[in-house]
């Protein structure tokens, strides 16, 4: 594939003769300011749109519940009063890792749903 | 200079996608603009499929495999998202796909964005009595600069094949034009 060491940007002069081109032998004119405003609304219906997205409330409640259970579980699971062979109580075990950790959870919190549940299959459901 | 390669890798990539998106949209737009308005025929409708044509490749640049240059990719791209138009305006107009370019023919001087003298008519009538093949050979080697390889890649085509139909085109324009010294101009030989 020899075009592929090409540089792209020798094609830009090649792009202007072209459009010269199109109006002197075809008689083909496009408005003023066509393409700065084309541009735009080309990337507000790809890149920025992708930022953009809004997640509907419904949706936003589902997520974070299902992130609360998730949470909940795990820290379960890591405080389990049943393996470790702690005196406390279970209820202590379970309120205590729930305040103690909240900083920790947070942040898993965050991490889970930016890698886990915000992918692009979420977007494209909407 | 970016290299198209090292450019390839931006696209797919998540950190540079965007940018490099937007630096495509640069080098892209207007040339395939150009490309898809000789399809179409009339500003609105290229605008129309220029943005389906961006929102496709952004949408698909992660499938891109680089079997051909991301500058036939584009081309392809554009040309198939013209044709999916064309067929789509076909139906709601119970004709074939040349008839839709005959009518744009008996408007062309009703549409704003047309600007040409007598000249450019005839040049744009005799167009529109190539077959589909040689004009798209013709339109794709002569306006958009492409070669006979990417023409070949972007039509599912043999190479020698659209040598044929841009030769035949080349021939039948010359036999048919009246201004002689238009076709010196534009030196189509």
């Amino acid at each position: 594939m020899k075009t592929k060491n090409n540089t792209l940007n020798q094609r830009i002069t090649l792009d202007m003769n072209t459009q010269k081109k199109h109006q002197k032998d075809l008689g083909l004119e496009v408005p003023k300011d066509y393409f700065a405003s084309s541009r735009k609304v080309i990337l507000e219906q790809t890149v920025h749109q992708k930022r953009g997205k809004v997640i509907s409330f419904q949706k936003k409640i589902s997520i974070w519940s299902a992130v609360a259970v998730v949470a909940i579980l795990f820290t379960l699971a890591i405080y389990n009063p049943i393996e470790n062979s702690n005196t406390l109580e279970v209820d202590d075990v379970l309120i205590a890792s729930l305040f103690t950790e909240e900083d920790n959870v947070d942040v898993f919190l965050d991490n889970f749903v930016n890698d886990e549940l915000l992918t692009e299959d979420v977007f494209k459901n909407d | 200079m970016v290299n198209e390669i090292d450019f390839i890798k931006q696209l797919t990539s998540k950190k540079h996608r965007d940018k490099a998106f937007a630096k495509l949209l640069d080098l892209y737009q207007e040339r395939l603009y150009w490309h898809i308005r000789k399809i179409v025929n009339t500003h609105e409708n290229t605008d129309d499929v220029l943005q389906n044509t961006f929102i496709r490749v952004y949408k698909s640049i992660d499938k891109f495999k680089q079997q051909s240059s991301l500058h036939t990719w584009m081309y392809k791209i554009a040309y198939n998202e013209s044709i999916r138009f064309l067929e789509n305006q076909k139906k709601k107009t119970f004709s074939s796909l040349s008839g839709v370019s005959e009518k744009y023919l008996e408007n062309i001087q009703d549409d704003p964005f047309f600007d040409g003298d007598e000249v450019q008519l005839k040049l744009h009538q005799l167009l529109s009595e190539l077959t589909e093949n040689q004009k798209r050979a013709f339109t794709m080697k002569y306006y958009d600069n492409l070669k006979f390889r990417e023409i070949a890649d972007i039509l599912n085509t043999k190479e020698g094949t659209v040598k044929t139909h841009y030769y035949g085109a080349v021939k039948f324009i010359e036999n048919n034009i009246s201004v002689i010294t238009y076709i010196e101009k534009i030196k189509i030989i």
